[in-house]
């Protein structure tokens, strides 16, 4: 059997061209497959890890609950429109709330999302046991209305030093015609450390700035053109268009979302959620729960995606079979040199057989660097884009299963030219002209 | 060991459903250390006798018999072994698989008879090929060859287990004549050294001038004939 392999090995090398097409074809398709499998196991532990990362309660407007959570914890998606400042404040007051974070959303600078909030912000933690996720890295948390904290990744992008100062851009994201809200002019105080959260690419602000760029005028606050000049505060409320290109009137003060924190971790969560329950204008969302609703939409696409995958495996499983029937059907004179000097028709089968198994277990493997490297590279885009992290892990669970299928493709693909080996008549073959 | 033909019959059929027999032998045996030239026209029939005795080809009747065992009556996958440890062929193209080196064509037949490591196989092959003048050559492949060079990588294929029978159908055919009687020679020599059986079949006079008993095919019966020493 050794020698078997040793002659299969030999005749492989000896045309790579023939060998490399078929076994890049497997390799494509075994890395389609592992690319889709392992972003799909990233993403869904990338969003379980970003997704409740504070065991907090999201209460917003109502509407789609899954946006709402997508929107406050991942800053994906549009916010789905304003609350009343009041419900924070209300909240604020329950016993069942430890404390509540206000969020206001609206504005950009060069795409990282401006978030109004309050000190309230940076007592979130992780698993309420390793402290404040987010730790003033350099300067200090913000105290006035346009003084900002940076995410560690805003300011990596931004490049913004402590007293930087800036106009913020309207929209949630960076827009080709950018609609700068002149004459409100922020200036950085801190940067925060890193979190791991999505929350690392964010720009924080109280939540004020937001209202006052907004149309809602401050007691006591004027705003300064980026050219020096102080002007007075505008009259005018803001609309709904005006922050989110939503159609609903936006009140003196108000909220996209905000993040509660139940007293005990995970105790009171139902009862948020119950007091929202029957309210017209407002919901509470739990992330754990409307991100499984996430997962089932994930899981049709990978299970589209994983389709595609098996078809270029069987369309790899084809040309495998192609390229071994050809072959052997050009090794017939070789074959029957080798039963003339003493090969039996079990060494030939065993041979073809070997060729087309090797030639789809180095596919398979060289798909496995392709799929992880593919996987790798499209997590860190997302990850980069998002700053939600993407872990690309090897798949321990669906590694068997994938090289079992792996070693049926090849026997399937190698079993007919095989058979046809093992048939192949010596005298036909050896003095065929 | 001895090989014997009994009842032996092969019959080839036409497109045209004719039946034409190319060998036909009653009773033949040739005694271990024989050296033999087998003749007969183009067609007459002895490439067939070579393959069936080869157990290439089983005939449509008879029996060949090496020793008392009936070749014919061995399971395929035994006959296979069979033939790598007990008979040597040069066929007349030599036939060397393209994609091997010199010595590992040389071990094919050593690695199939499964009785000696990697390792002896390729010593042994080296060795054969050493003795036929192409210890130079050991790595070449046969397209890197002349004629006369992949003619001797053929007998030492075919003498790799030092065979008790060695079948050689015109192996000289490519060879300029001085070429065919040293092959010749180192064929005869082996043979003699391990008394094996030896059957040449040529129409080289050259080659023919050596042998003292030719054994010819015609329409498919034998007759075999001693030549008196001159």
């Amino acid at each position: 059997m050794i020698y078997d392999l040793y002659l299969t090995w030999r005749n492989i090398r000896s045309k790579p061209v023939q060998t490399m097409i078929p076994m890049l074809i497997v390799a494509l398709a075994i890395g389609l497959s592992t690319a889709v499998l392992a972003l799909g196991n990233g993403v869904r532990q990338g969003v379980v890890q970003s997704a409740d990362p504070f065991g907090v309660v999201v209460v917003g407007p109502d509407g789609s609950p899954q946006q709402l959570v997508l929107n406050t914890i991942l800053l994906q998606d549009d916010p789905l429109g304003v609350i009343p400042y009041q419900v924070y404040e209300d909240l604020s007051e329950e016993d069942f709330v430890r404390y509540a974070v206000p969020l206001a959303k609206g504005d950009n600078i060069g795409g990282q999302p401006i978030i109004g909030t309050n000190e309230n912000f940076f007592r979130l933690s992780i698993n309420d046991a390793a402290g404040s996720a987010f730790q003033i890295a350099e300067g200090r948390s913000f105290e006035q209305p346009f003084e900002v904290v940076l995410g560690s990744i805003a300011a990596e992008r931004l490049g913004l030093p402590i007293g930087g100062r800036f106009e913020a851009s309207h929209g949630v994201r960076a827009t080709i015609n950018e609609d700068v809200h002149e004459g409100f002019v922020y200036e950085v105080v801190g940067i925060l450390g890193a979190s791991g959260t999505p929350y690392d690419t964010a720009v924080f602000t109280p939540v004020e700035s937001v209202w006052q760029s907004h149309g809602v005028p401050m007691e006591g606050m004027n705003t300064e053109s980026s050219d020096g000049t102080v002007n007075a505060g505008s009259a005018q409320p803001p609309s709904a268009g005006d922050l989110y290109g939503l159609d609903i009137d936006l009140g003196s003060d108000s909220l996209t979302s905000i993040m509660v924190v139940p007293t005990t971790p995970g105790a009171e969560v139902w009862q948020i959620w119950q007091q929202f329950y029957n309210a017209a204008d407002a919901q509470a969302a739990i992330p754990g729960q409307e991100l499984g609703g996430l997962f089932d939409l994930l899981s049709q696409a990978e299970d589209v995606l994983s389709s595609i995958g098996y078809l270029v495996l069987v369309i790899a499983a084809l040309t495998l079979f192609l390229s071994i029937y050809s072959v052997t059907v050009n090794r017939r004179r070789e074959i029957a040199i080798m039963r003339s000097v003493g090969s039996s028709r079990t060494n030939i089968f065993r041979m073809v057989l070997f060729e087309a198994l090797i030639i789809t277990l180095l596919g398979a493997l060289l798909g496995r660097f392709i799929g992880y490297g593919a996987a790798a590279v499209i997590a860190a885009g997302i990850t980069q884009e998002s700053a939600i992290p993407i872990p690309i892990v090897f798949l321990a669970d669906l590694e068997p299963l994938l090289w079992g299928l792996t070693v049926m493709v090849g026997i399937v693909a190698g079993m007919v030219p095989a058979a046809m080996a093992y048939s192949v008549d010596v005298i036909e073959n050896l003095f065929a002209s | 060991m001895q090989l014997s033909f009994k009842d032996l019959k092969h019959t080839f059929r036409s497109p045209a459903g004719e039946a034409r027999t190319v060998v036909n032998i009653p009773d033949w045996t040739v005694q271990s250390g024989e050296q033999l030239l087998l003749q007969g026209v183009s067609g007459s029939g002895k490439t067939t006798l070579f393959n069936i005795t080869a157990g290439l080809m089983r005939p449509t009747e008879g029996a060949v018999y090496y020793g008392e065992k009936s070749l014919y009556k061995l399971p395929e996958e035994r006959r296979d072994r069979f033939r790598a440890r007990n008979v040597g062929y040069v066929f007349q193209n030599h036939h060397l698989i393209q994609s091997l080196t010199a010595a590992e064509n040389v071990a094919m037949p050593m690695a199939f008879a499964g009785e000696l490591s990697r390792k002896q196989c390729r010593d042994r092959a080296v060795e054969l090929l050493s003795l036929m003048g192409l210890s130079d050559h050991v790595d070449y492949r046969p397209e890197k060859m002349s004629t006369g060079q992949r003619l001797r990588v053929a007998i030492a294929r075919a003498l790799a287990n030092t065979p008790p029978v060695l079948l050689a159908d015109e192996p000289t055919a490519a060879l300029d004549t001085e070429s065919a009687v040293n092959v010749m020679k180192l064929m005869r020599d082996t043979c003699r050294e391990h008394n094996a059986i030896l059957i040449v079949a040529s129409h080289d006079p050259e080659v023919a001038a050596g042998f003292a008993k030719i054994a010819r095919l015609q329409s498919g019966e034998l007759t075999v004939e001693e030549i008196q020493p001159a």
